[in-house]
């Protein structure tokens, strides 16, 4: 039996970030999928052994570019117990609003990237227009396009004003109309149908085997929203209503990323009406000695959760579980028996962050056991 | 061998959430499990004495392999009945030096 | 040898937080518009003249960047974009680190920030293409 590795990655251009998978190709079916990671390797873990809380709270924020705000509130909700700390009213709404709005940019961003695997490039430009305005508001709001960084334990970094929450709203009046439009195309055009319907099909008996989390999941039919199972900061505020499919492929999973994006239009509009007069506390708050905690959130890509021991004033030990890690064993499962043709659309739709994923600490020098392609047709190794 | 999936049974979570190892003496491990999607996660704590394997969650939670398996790799422990453990997934190099438990 | 105007750029994202590339992505926007210049992002670097590079060099992909750069033709520039490029940002000093992009292949011009504004890497990419800035230019 003749079988051809078909290589995509590490440099691609429909990948954004290097990531090496090996596609077995028998004719134009998939046999078998693998995967090869460590490119995005940064020894981040290792580098928030023995540092004050502040120094590794800003280093947290930066694992991954588009789910800053994620990573910063998980942190958080795992240190502030630890020392009593209560969060005002204020504070937990303005965390709130700037966490959906990076949802809203983030399933932006992806819808725009998976209208380009398809080949529809009006639609990816038409996407990434709208997606500025949000980039705008985050630069008013925090003076940052990315990496926002406006949080301090039990505190932040500003107020909004009243010119902030009205600029908010005239942004969203501007792109609703046209976000309808583009959903409608999505949900009727003929060309998208018959690429995404009936492809890359999760059941749900497989979603609560492998423990998948987020819009995937919750494409397949399980209904579980760590913003609804188990409420933190604003959203004991604000109620949630989280968006379920059943059909478990590719289309439905577009739909429901697609329908998030409205519902966390309406979280903000309402967390920004009931954000009372007081202002955020003065920093410092309280220090922090000893302690160990975890803590949860819901980011765009799914449940992220952090576990952070304390010791002496300094953090000895950060761990990160991403939500991209969480379903990683689902990738060779979904791909096999695929056609080789649908492979960039089937691991489009279930939407990795590579960055966010390779942080494991390395350790030292050694040979390359890595086989390019290149290595892979001459039969042999070299450095 | 640590055998510890008559612990994990007593449990009864929903859930595998997260595997943690700890460089201390002696090596700590940390189970995170979800039972109910509730709001309190709960938590299992091993403590591995050096140069002892730790029974895989494979047969209970089919998540656990590659939980398990970053976890190996970072830190030189075995799960025994894991097949990925041992592999190499994150980096490039046969042995571990440093942060490495053996 | 010189580059005058419309330099054909090739992109490769050496790992990092994705904050670089997000940023050199919205250059294509209709909001930045990169191709005004002439400028057109391709996927292989044989069709390159200047080739961005963004986040940080680990032992895994030294070897693909050296590999990138050979395939090039002459005249070619590179753009070492945001703080991770240039000395490693935050992760400097790891042990996933491999040395600054200075070490692995010659740079013409160096963008900082955390991450760089598009409007910045747009000049740069332009700078680039200006003989002051390369010792190649002097020559001629």
């Amino acid at each position: 039996m003749h079988r051809t590795m078909f290589p995509i990655g590490p440099q691609h251009p429909s990948l954004k970030e290097p990531i090496f998978l090996k596609l077995y190709v028998e004719g134009t079916v998939i046999e078998k999928a693998e995967f090869d990671l460590g490119y995005a390797h940064r020894g981040v873990e290792e580098k928030m052994e023995n540092k004050e809380i502040d120094t590794t709270l800003h280093a947290v924020q930066r694992t991954c570019g588009i789910c800053s705000q994620c990573h910063s509130l998980a942190f958080l909700n795992a240190v502030e117990p630890m020392g009593q700390i209560r969060i005002p009213k204020r504070v937990a709404l303005q965390r709130m609003v700037i966490a959906e709005l990076e949802r809203i940019h983030s399933h932006m961003l992806w819808s725009g990237v998976m209208m380009h695997e398809m080949g529809l490039e009006t639609l990816f430009m038409y996407y990434m227009r709208e997606r500025e305005k949000i980039l705008d508001v985050f630069d008013e709001l925090t003076g940052n396009r990315v990496h926002h960084s406006a949080d301090l334990i039990g505190t932040m970094k500003m107020n909004f004003s009243e010119e902030d929450i009205e600029m908010i709203s005239k942004t969203f009046d501007s792109m609703k109309d046209k976000l309808e439009d583009y959903r409608r195309s999505v949900e009727g055009h003929d060309v998208i149908r018959d690429r995404c319907i009936g492809k890359g099909k999760i059941t749900r008996a497989d979603a609560v085997k492998y423990g998948l989390v987020g819009p995937v999941a919750r494409a397949s039919g399980i209904s579980y929203d760590v913003r609804v199972n188990a409420p933190y900061l604003g959203y004991q505020f604000v109620k949630v209503n989280p968006v379920v499919r059943t059909e478990g492929d590719v289309h439905a999973r577009t739909l429901v990323r697609l329908d998030e994006t409205f519902e966390s239009m309406r979280i903000v509009e309402e967390a920004c009406s009931k954000i009372p007069k007081s202002k955020v506390p003065k920093y410092p708050v309280k220090r922090i000695f000893h302690g160990q905690g975890a803590g949860r959130v819901e980011a765009p890509r799914g449940e992220n959760f952090h576990f952070v021991k304390i010791d002496m004033a300094k953090t000895k030990r950060v761990k990160i579980r991403t939500p991209t890690v969480a379903n990683l064993v689902m990738y060779p499962k979904v791909l096999q028996g695929a056609d080789i043709t649908d492979a960039p659309v089937i691991v489009m739709s279930m939407d990795p962050c590579i960055s966010c994923m390779e942080r494991v600490a390395v350790i030292k020098k050694g040979k390359t056991e890595v086989w390019s392609s290149h290595e892979l047709f001459r039969g042999k190794k070299h450095d | 061998m640590i055998k510890i999936l008559s612990k994990a049974k007593r449990i009864s979570a929903d859930r595998l959430v997260s595997v943690t190892g700890i460089k201390e003496e002696p090596f700590l491990l940390y189970y995170h499990f979800s039972k109910n999607n509730q709001l309190k996660m709960k938590e299992l704590k091993i403590e591995v004495p050096k140069g002892e394997s730790v029974e895989s969650l494979i047969s209970l939670y089919a998540n656990a392999e590659i939980l398990e398996a970053e976890t190996a790799e970072m830190f030189g422990i075995t799960f025994e009945g894991n097949p990925s453990s041992g592999k190499r997934l994150f980096r490039e190099e046969k042995k571990c030096t440093g942060q490495c438990f053996q | 040898m010189t580059i005058k105007k419309s330099p054909w750029v090739s992109f490769y994202n050496a790992g990092g937080c994705n904050g670089c590339t997000l940023e050199f992505l919205a250059c294509t926007n209709p909001k930045f518009d990169i191709t005004r210049f002439g400028i057109e992002v391709k996927a292989s670097a044989k069709h390159a003249d200047v080739l961005v590079v963004t986040g940080i060099v680990n032992k895994h992909n030294r070897k693909r960047i050296i590999n990138i750069y050979e395939q090039m033709a002459e005249p070619k520039r590179v753009v070492a974009v945001g703080a991770c490029a240039i000395t490693g940002g935050i992760y400097r000093g790891s042990q996933a680190h491999a040395g600054p992009l200075d070490n692995v292949i010659p740079v013409t011009v160096y963008v900082p920030g955390c991450p760089p504004r598009p409007e910045t890497i747009i000049k740069a990419i332009l700078e680039a293409l200006d003989d002051k800035n390369t010792k190649q230019g002097k020559k001629d």
